[in-house]
């Protein structure tokens, strides 16, 4: 259990994280999701005590991550692909960790199974790719068992058979009942990946919820094709269905169900090309989130004097 | 694959100073660097003793006063040598992010830090004795072949050893150093200035402006009051205690911001 209470970094006059509050619950995997400066690395630091908040506090299970005199077993961090010494091989990296909690090299040995590194253990860390500094960041995350596991953008640099790897991965450890923290800025993999979902824009919560409910509330539209679409378009509109285009022989329309149109279109005797309920997906869901965000934070008299 | 199901390592109590003390260790003889260095460190020595062996002739001090000074006359080189170690051991930390790992696993910072200056001290120790004890042989054994006798009595022993416990100061400085401007390249022209420029700076100032205080400003810089702990009591400029004193100043003027900024910069 991680949890944030009115947790706040600026840097300078810049404000990474502005306030934030949430939980991230065991036995679920809970993504963060957010552009790229929507402050998931920021408060992810905080969380494990490198950066120190403005205000505010997290704490992990209870404690502040900084209080727990055993860390690495309470939990697991890839914050940052290679955050190793470049002249020391992955199995080093590995003992230099595991030595300051007095795990033994058989848990190295395994952690580097586990993460795939077995051919490149005794290689050094600076010739690595990005896909097996995540591995080698992983591993250094699994090091001491812990029940809470945070990773940052872990799929970054992977091929996809790493992708799968991770996705699998994180949905066991969370299946044992495991805190799973991971962040995206990839819409796609957090649908796949994730149960629950935090949005963060511009170091704000937009969205704090079950992830498929968060795609339901997006609402859905039923794609239509008729040959005598302006017709069919007029008719629907007046039983309370928006269309877009208005006219044509394709549009989208709100409001009404697939049913409903074809019902609808059989009645008045108009022949279908097509009839497709499309939801929306995590993606959409979140442009319109985070561009309702970008227009309210342009809105307001603070911020005028900015470039966005 | 499957997750990562092992039950956690059993006795395993978590963050303890000698387990933070064995990771540093690790960390040191895991790079390569660390043997660079010694290895420049330790053929510079035997250079500059054969040489001298081959080409000073004892004078009117004798074979043991003279073999003292060869012996330990490399040091304020290797002096330089060794702080460039302890710099990269912290420096190279914050160059290759490693430093995010390292205080994930110490999250409370300060012991891992000293854990780092304690075996960069250990190991310098370590080098400085084989290098003052080995140079002191080395030239027993040329000066033995000129029928110059050299005689190991304590003083020798002080001189050589105090050789050691230098190198071991200059190590703990270097990693405060390195700790406080959190960049191999900016400590190591530190720590260059202070041990090569300063005291020219200073004796020219002495020397322009007949000023006292600057020649007793020189004596208590950290490379002139650590050539005192491998001086002849007889020669050395000031009290071996006095030298103590201003070499614990030294390391209190690095160690002591170094650790309380350490505690609170996001890194």
């Amino acid at each position: 259990m991680i949890e944030a209470t009115g947790l706040v970094k600026r840097y300078g006059a810049r404000t990474a994280v502005a306030g934030i509050d949430f939980r991230v619950r065991p036995g679920v995997v809970t993504g963060f999701l957010g552009p790229n400066g929507a402050g998931k690395s920021t408060t992810m630091r905080m969380i494990v005590g490198l950066d120190a908040p403005t205000a505010g506090s997290v704490v992990v299970n209870g404690r502040r991550y900084r209080d727990h005199g055993a860390p690495l077993h309470e939990v697991g961090a890839l914050l940052e692909a290679r955050a190793a010494h470049r002249g020391r091989t992955a199995r080093n990296h590995l003992r230099v960790l595991a030595a300051t909690h007095g795990i033994p090299d058989r848990r190295v040995q395994e952690v580097i199974g586990l993460a795939g590194l077995t051919d490149v253990a005794d290689k050094r860390v600076g010739g690595f790719s990005l896909g097996m500094g995540q591995r080698l960041g992983i591993a250094a995350a699994l090091l001491g068992d812990p029940a809470t596991l945070i990773l940052d953008e872990p799929v970054n640099g992977l091929d996809p058979d790493g992708v799968r790897w991770v996705r699998t991965f994180v949905r066991a450890l969370a299946a044992e009942g495991r805190t799973v923290l991971l962040s995206s800025h990839l819409m796609s993999e957090m649908a796949q990946t994730a149960d629950h979902v935090i949005v963060l824009g511009r170091g704000r919560v937009l969205a704090d919820t079950p992830i498929a409910e968060l795609i339901a509330g997006g609402g859905s539209r039923v794609s239509v094709a008729s040959p005598r679409g302006t017709e069919l378009a007029a008719l629907l509109r007046a039983r309370g269905g928006t269309t877009a285009p208005d006219a044509g022989e394709r549009f989208d329309v709100r409001g009404l169900d697939a049913a409903a149109v074809g019902e609808l279109a059989a009645g008045a005797g108009i022949a279908l090309h097509e009839l497709t309920t499309v939801g929306s997906s995590l993606e959409e869901v979140y442009m319109s989130m985070t561009a309702d965000e970008v227009e309210y934070r342009s809105a307001e008299p603070t911020t005028a004097g900015s470039a966005a | 694959m499957t997750a990562a199901t092992a039950a956690a390592p059993a006795g395993t109590g978590g963050v303890g100073f000698g387990r933070v003390l064995r990771s540093e260790w690790l960390k040191l003889v895991t790079v390569r660097s660390t043997f660079w260095t010694t290895a420049v460190a330790l053929l510079l020595a035997a250079l500059t003793a054969l040489l001298f062996g081959a080409a000073v002739d004892p004078g009117s001090q004798g074979g043991t006063a003279t073999a003292l000074d060869g012996s330990t006359v490399s040091l304020s080189f290797v002096a330089l040598v060794v702080g460039v170690l302890g710099v990269l051991a912290i420096g190279g930390e914050y160059a290759t992010l490693q430093i995010r790992s390292s205080y994930t696993a110490v999250p409370r910072r300060w012991p891992a830090l000293v854990a780092k200056a304690l075996v960069v001290a250990a190991w310098s120790f370590v080098l400085g004795a084989v290098i003052t004890f080995g140079s002191f042989g080395l030239i027993a054994v040329l000066y033995g072949g000129k029928g110059v006798s050299v005689g190991l009595d304590g003083e020798a022993v002080g001189v050589l050893i105090g050789g050691a416990v230098y190198l071991a100061v200059i190590g703990a400085f270097a990693v405060g150093l390195g700790a406080l401007v959190r960049a191999s390249a900016a400590g190591i022209t530190v720590l260059t200035a202070l041990l090569f420029v300063a005291p020219i700076i200073l004796a020219l100032i002495a020397g322009a402006l007949q000023a006292e205080w600057a020649l007793h400003a020189n004596d208590l810089l950290l490379s002139n009051a650590g050539g005192v702990l491998f001086t002849r009591p007889a020669e050395a400029s000031m009290a071996l205690w006095a030298a103590l004193l201003a070499l614990a100043g030294w390391l209190a003027v690095v160690w002591v911001p170094a650790l309380l900024l350490t505690q609170h910069r996001d890194v």
